[in-house]
């Protein structure tokens, strides 16, 4: 199912800043891994997660996705979204969440196995037993 | 011999004489007067502190101490300059320290450092007065102080580290190098860190 996520488009070249209670950088095959509350921030996107693995693309030093797991809150501009798991793809600017996911946009909220946010277009595909609660607020 | 009478005869008779003794004069001139008017020895400057300096207290210039641990990591430290620290006994204070650290996995850590002391009974290292850390993982690191061992690969800095690496920026509260059980070796950034990535 289709659904609008966050208006603003996100902006692939902005700056990433990553912070985290800890970071530890493998000596021997270079691999970095966020521990402990970390905060990925870009442009309007906060990704917050307990670890985050950073996956290299191959052969140059570009950072082509970060994995986030231990829990996994994403918030784009004003609406938001929870898993398990979500993979932050920077190459193609785009966001898998997996595990349960919860997505909360203003009073009502969709649960889903995953969900695919493209941060361009500001749209997220969820799929896999969709379930949507609309709050029509009549209370 | 035949009187000379006419005056050229007599001048060059004459001149037979003279020339050789002007010769003579000529040639002791130049070797016993020779001597340059000042000593050579005096008028290169250099500086006598240096020299008591040296001959006042023990010190070492360029020393290097360089071993392997017991887990195949190569160590090796060099200095402009070591002398026994006056305070504590069987420590050495050096300056213009070099380290380098060859990890069994392949990376090499190079630290330079202007001051450190070693510390003997620890068998560790205390670099300080802005340390600088480099990986061949392409990470640099600058902080103000860092505690390295002389026994095992490991490195704890004092306070904050500001690192470049392909992560980008990193700015950290401490950062220390420590062996995961697998004899891996890993970098630790802790007490607060942020990344900065431009992509």
């Amino acid at each position: 199912q289709q659904v609008a996520f966050g208006k603003i488009a996100n902006n692939p070249d902005a700056a990433l800043e990553i912070t985290a209670d800890q970071l530890s950088v493998n000596q021997e095959n270079g691999t970095a891994v966020f521990d402990g509350n970390v905060v990925i921030g870009q442009g309007v996107m906060r990704l917050a997660a307990g670890r985050v693995l950073v996956v290299y693309a191959e052969g140059d030093q570009k950072i082509e996705r970060l994995e986030a797991t231990g829990g996994v809150t994403l918030v784009n501009g004003e609406d938001a979204a929870e898993a398990e798991r979500a993979d932050y793809s920077i190459a193609n600017n785009e966001v898998v969440m997996s595990g349960n996911v919860l997505v909360t946009q203003g009073p009502n909220a969709l649960t889903s196995e995953s969900m695919t946010l493209d941060l361009a277009t500001g749209t997220a595909r969820m799929n896999g037993r969709v379930k949507t609660i609309l709050n029509t607020g009549q209370d | 011999m035949l009187r000379a009478d006419n005056r050229y005869s007599r001048l060059v008779v004459w001149l037979k004489i003279i020339l050789p003794i002007v010769g003579l004069v000529l040639l002791s001139l130049l070797f016993l007067v020779a001597r340059p008017a000042t000593d050579v020895q005096s008028t290169i400057p250099y500086a006598k502190v240096e020299i008591d300096e040296i001959v006042a207290d023990q010190r070492i210039s360029a020393p290097t101490h360089s071993g392997v641990t017991a887990d195949g990591d190569a160590i090796e430290f060099k200095a402009k300059l070591a002398a026994p620290s006056p305070d504590k006994p069987d420590s050495i204070t050096s300056e213009g320290i070099s380290a380098r650290i060859d990890l069994k996995g392949g990376t090499t850590i190079s630290l330079t450092a202007p001051q450190a002391s070693v510390d003997g009974p620890t068998q560790t290292a205390r670099l300080s007065g802005g340390v600088e850390v480099n990986t061949s993982t392409g990470v640099m690191v600058r902080t103000d102080a860092v505690t390295t061992s002389l026994e095992t690969a490991t490195l704890v800095t004092d306070g904050p580290v500001e690192a470049t690496s392909s992560l980008g920026q990193i700015t950290a509260g401490q950062m220390t190098l420590i062996q995961q059980n697998r004899g891996v070796h890993v970098l630790v950034f802790q007490n607060g860190v942020r990344v900065i990535y431009q992509p």
